[in-house]
């Protein structure tokens, strides 16, 4: 683990930091990531997010619309 | 406004809310790290949602419009939850309990744990502009910031998470004292 943020903070400090972080102040500036790790973990959290996203509404909130539009149309 | 007008901008606007319910799910589910509480929570954020849907402006995201009312409504029951010491009736906690089916398989996965691990600033910004496609813009404007901070957010919240998962760059492997234990490993083996 220690190992992993080693290699992180001396990248961002030895790496340019103009295309994310342009005209920061110094203390704004983030670890500098690579493209590989922006990608990998990129495509990671898209995985995660997408396997929720797929999964069928529960009934509740499909019931909840549904009363909701029903009190719409009797006004 | 007349009573015609309203159900045609309410007929727009529940496909609008349909459409994004599902990803305002997963946005939920990863700020929350459960099932039951993203739900509550998307429950609430209908329900605002639909009571206040003049305030949203046709023609502008209604994903950032959604997070917003999302995301605000999670800070303040979690502030709420943070002066609520104690929990005598134990409901907090049966929320927090591992339920069935959904719960136990995707809760308490790797991603979702290293997720949770992250400082909330660094997951906000992660699945506003990472995940839910937000551009920094209206990340800067959900979040009070200004977009460098964003950016600058983004940009760590990668970080840590690269770290958490253990995803490394094989190319920074090369150099330094990573290098020099791949080459120890392989040298003795």
């Amino acid at each position: 683990m220690n190992g992993n943020k080693k290699i992180y903070e001396s990248g961002g400090a030895e790496t340019t930091a103009s295309s994310l972080d342009d005209g920061l102040p110094l203390e704004e500036l983030g670890d500098e990531v690579s493209p590989l790790v922006v990608d990998a973990v990129g495509n990671a959290l898209q995985a995660h997010f997408r396997a929720i996203a797929e999964m069928p509404l529960p009934d509740r909130l499909l019931v909840l619309l549904a009363e909701l539009e029903a009190r719409e149309r009797s006004l | 406004m007349t009573d015609l007008e309203v159900p045609s901008r309410t007929k727009e606007f529940r496909e609008g809310l349909i459409r994004e319910m599902r990803d305002l799910r997963a946005f939920a589910v990863s700020l929350s790290g459960s099932f039951h509480q993203a739900d509550d929570l998307l429950q609430e954020t209908l329900l605002k949602a639909w009571s206040h849907s003049a305030s949203f402006i046709p023609g502008t995201n209604m994903r950032a419009w959604l997070v917003t009312i999302l995301r605000n409504t999670y800070y303040s029951q979690y502030r709420k939850r943070g002066r609520e010491v104690s929990d005598p009736d134990g409901i907090y906690a049966a929320r927090l309990a591992t339920p069935p089916n959904q719960e136990s398989s995707l809760d308490m996965s790797d991603f979702q744990i290293a997720l949770q691990k992250l400082a909330p600033e660094h997951r906000d910004v992660l699945l506003m502009v990472g995940a839910s496609g937000l551009s920094y813009e209206e990340a800067a404007e959900i979040c009070g910031v200004a977009v460098g901070t964003i950016k600058s957010r983004l940009n760590r919240a990668r970080a840590r998470l690269a770290d958490l998962l253990g995803i490394k760059d094989p190319s920074e492997l090369g150099a330094g004292a990573v290098s020099e234990a791949v080459v120890r490993t392989q040298t003795s083996s």
